[in-house]
Formats: structure tokens, C-alpha cells, sequence
């Protein structure tokens, strides 16, 4: 049978007794009896015992005891007697409550301001602008959202090119981020209507217009001077008017990032077996190196005259993508046939003009 | 254990029971105290006796029967307990 023991319970109110008297055994198989329950019995000697038990127990102990023990309260433990104890120390509770109440009128102010995100500012810049509406180390917390508005209208009005300003706090810290915007001084940005065009020949790769309108899928091949992403946007017109009178486009300024892969093919006639050196523009000059077979010998040729095709034919930013080589000897000499692909970005602006040549 | 050993295991009220795990020992079915020194505890079960020796032995709790006590137990006897085919 499970007992629950209920001294340690936070509830639990147990007192200490001191019985005297001769044969407590008795006593103890008496309480036992009358299920009574009895904590850290302490036989000091022969006549005296030492115990805890219920407080709602000691009058059925006195009762057991009757005339030939004597029941002596030692102690009292639990929750009510320790607010019952409580209510003699007003001193004590006095300066509690004052610790409290000072604690807490402390937390109401700002110990620390933290400011983050700064780049162009220094932290003293910022700091005076925040005591201008003193928001300031030892000043009061600002609780309400107009308030919190006002010290961040101050920053944006105060400091410029300020994207956001965000107020937190942590405790008594203050947190301020900052995040700076963009610095827009530069080059105006173009608007004349145009369209991008190719300015080279090669297949699409990647078309992406931020504005204009795309007029070729991945895959296709484009032509020198094809339009690529087009500035002529149509108007679908939902009004009621005369459609006569509705214009049916509109002109943009075409921008957008555009990617081609550029077929190559490079011939070259390689000598062998004369020192490294280009005897004209098709033909090759090179020697073997030791323990070299034909294959690598013209694979370590080609390969440097395509660096070579690559410097004058392609743009620094060009990505070789493909490379197949093929050979054949005849009569001492390797002719090797070379087919490239690099990927491009490529595209020109060209204004849009009407009938008679005017910019639209 | 038989069937008839499983049920006076669990429910036997008056036959003594004894739980040691180190210097806590658990003694169920008290129903009187006889002796209790810091070297000797003696309680009744029904009708059999159960002493208890050792040293710094302490009642720690005495309840329902349940007696919880704390010390260096060094000998379990049990005294009058009636054997089967017996008396």
C-alpha cells in the first residue's frame, strides 16, 4: 500500500512534539493504530521521544497521551506558521517591499543605449541626435508609440539616407538599429525608349528583361542586329472609347541581362618535329615532349592556340563552355579542326525611332 | 512462485514485509512497536515479530502501517511466524 508522505509538501504543516513518559512504545503503536501519521521519530532516551506529526493530529495525540505523557509543541513548520511569523517582522517586510518598489522604479529608466547598424555615421553622431529628444542614458522609457514615432521621425528628419530606424528594448537597454539606404548619387538613369539588341550571333543562353519584353526563347538563334528584348510594349485598352482614338503602344526603356552561347571554329596545320614556333597564321610549329603520344602532343598545342583564338576573339568575361578537337595527319603534318562555344553576355541599346527616323 | 504465494504476496496484511536498498529500509503490515533503540528496532506483525539490528537507526516516517527507517541494518530476524504443516 502506497503511502503519500506529506511532510515535504508545500501545503504540508506538521509540528514537533517532545512526549515523556515511560513505555512510548505503547504511545507509538497507539498513534500507529489510529493512523497517525509520525516523521523522524528520535528516541532521545528511554523516556523521551522526539517526532513530527500533522498539526490537524495533535489533539488525537493529547487524547492518546491523556495524564501519563507529557506533550510538549516544539516547533511549527509549514506555509501558514511562516506567514503567521511573518506578520511580527514588519521591519523585515518593510524593507522588502522597499527594495521591491526601488527595483522596480529603477527598471522604468534607461541604464544603456546600444545603437547598431551604422556605416556612414559614427555613434556620436547618432547619440546627439537621440539627446536632442532626450533619449539618453538615465532618461525615462518611452512606453507609448507616439513617443517611440517621434524619437525615430527625429532620426529620419536629422540624419539622411536613413532606410529604417527600429527602437527596442531589453531590460533597461535601448536598443537602436539603424539600416542606411542606398546612396543614389551618381549617373541619372536612362529612360529614352529603346530596344536591346544583339551584337553578336549565337544561340540564347539566359534572357532576363527587368523591363521590355523578351521576343526569343532559350535555344533559339539570334542574328547580329536581332531585337531581343523589345522597348514596344502593347496596350490592351479596357475603356469604352472610340478604339480609333486609343493609342495601341507604348514605349519603355528595354533593360534586362542577356547570355548567348557563341559557336567558334578554329583550324591550324601543326608541323611536328621543329622547335615551338608559328611559321604564319594557320600553321603550327612544335615538337614533342618526352614520352608525349600524338594525342596529348595535339591536344597541348591546341589547347594554347585556343588561349590564344580566345584573347582575340572573346571577351575577358567569356566562359568557354564546349571544346571539341579533332585531327588528321597528312603527309607530316596534323591539320586539327577545333569547334568552341563560349557563353556571352551580350546586347546593345538602340533607340527606337518612328517612320521617319525620330526618336518616338 | 505458485498462485496461492502470488496473492499472499501482494494482499497478506498481517505477515511482515521487508524492503532494504542500502540504509533505507522499508518495513510494511507494523501494527505495534515494541522496542526501538538506535541499535535495535522490534515490531509486530499480526503474529510474528520482526527485529531489526544495527546501528544509527532512525525512524524516519510511521505511517499507515509503513514504517520507513534509516540507518546501517546489519540483521533481519523474524520471530514467531507460523510455517506450514507447523505450529
Amino acid at each position: 500500500m502506497k503511502v503519500k508522505s506529506r511532510k515535504y509538501s508545500f501545503t504540508a504543516w506538521n509540528t514537533k512534539v517532545r512526549i515523556e513518559g515511560f513505555g512510548l512504545h505503547k504511545v507509538i503503536s497507539e498513534m500507529l493504530s489510529k493512523r497517525i501519521e509520525m516523521h523522524d521519530i528520535l528516541y532521545v532516551s528511554d523516556t523521551e521521544v522526539v517526532l513530527f506529526i500533522k498539526v490537524d493530529d495533535f489533539q488525537k495525540v493529547k487524547r492518546i497521551c491523556g495524564n501519563k505523557y507529557r506533550v510538549t509543541v516544539l516547533n511549527e513548520k509549514g506555509i501558514a506558521p511562516f506567514f503567521r511569523s511573518l506578520r511580527l517582522r514588519k521591519a523585515t517586510i518593510s524593507g522588502l517591499a522597499l527594495f521591491f518598489i526601488i527595483v522596480y522604479y529603477q527598471s522604468l529608466f534607461l541604464d544603456e543605449i546600444s545603437i547598431y547598424g551604422f556605416e556612414k555615421y559614427t555613434e556620436e553622431e547618432i547619440r546627439e541626435v537621440l539627446e536632442e529628444v532626450s533619449f539618453t542614458e538615465g532618461s525615462r522609457k518611452l512606453t507609448s508609440k507616439d513617443q517611440l514615432n517621434a524619437v525615430k521621425l527625429h532620426l529620419y528628419n536629422e540624419l539622411d539616407n536613413i532606410s529604417w530606424v527600429g527602437i527596442e528594448y531589453k531590460g533597461t537597454t535601448g536598443e537602436v538599429t539603424i539600416v542606411e539606404g542606398n546612396d543614389n548619387e551618381g549617373e541619372p538613369k536612362e529612360t529614352y525608349p529603346c530596344n536591346i539588341i544583339a551584337d553578336k550571333s549565337g544561340y540564347i543562353a539566359k534572357i532576363l528583361p527587368e523591363s521590355g519584353i523578351r521576343m526569343f526563347e532559350d535555344g533559339e538563334y539570334v542574328n547580329v542586329g536581332d531585337v531581343i528584348i523589345s522597348g514596344v510594349m502593347p496596350i490592351n485598352s479596357t475603356t469604352f472609347d472610340d478604339p480609333e482614338t486609343i493609342p495601341k503602344e507604348r514605349y519603355v526603356h528595354a533593360e534586362g541581362e542577356v547570355e548567348i552561347y557563341v559557336p567558334h571554329r578554329l583550324t591550324f596545320t601543326i608541323i611536328p618535329g621543329i622547335i615551338d614556333s608559328m611559321s604564319d597564321e594557320n600553321e603550327v610549329s612544335a615538337t614533342f615532349q618526352n614520352g608525349e603520344n600524338e594525342y596529348d602532343f595535339v591536344k597541348r598545342v591546341a589547347d594554347r592556340e585556343i588561349r590564344k583564338y580566345l584573347e582575340e576573339n572573346a571577351p575577358e568575361s567569356a566562359k568557354l563552355t564546349k571544346k571539341d578537337l579533332n585531327f588528321e595527319v597528312k603527309e607530316s603534318k596534323i591539320e586539327v579542326s577545333v569547334f568552341l562555344e563560349t557563353l556571352e553576355k551580350i546586347g546593345i541599346k538602340q533607340e527606337i525611332m518612328n517612320g521617319s527616323e525620330q526618336p518616338v | 512462485m505458485s498462485f496461492r504465494e502470488e496473492l499472499l504476496f501482494d494482499f497478506a496484511e498481517h505477515i511482515p514485509r521487508i524492503l532494504v536498498c542500502g540504509d533505507t529500509i522499508v518495513v510494511d503490515s507494523v501494527k505495534r512497536v515494541e522496542i526501538v533503540t538506535d541499535t535495535q528496532i522490534v515490531v509486530k506483525s499480526g503474529k510474528s515479530f520482526l527485529a531489526l539490528s544495527g546501528a544509527k537507526l532512525f525512524i524516519k516516517e510511521l505511517a499507515c502501517e509503513r514504517m520507513l527507517i534509516e540507518g546501517e541494518i546489519k540483521e533481519i530476524q523474524f520471530y514467531g511466524m507460523e510455517y506450514k504443516g507447523q505450529n
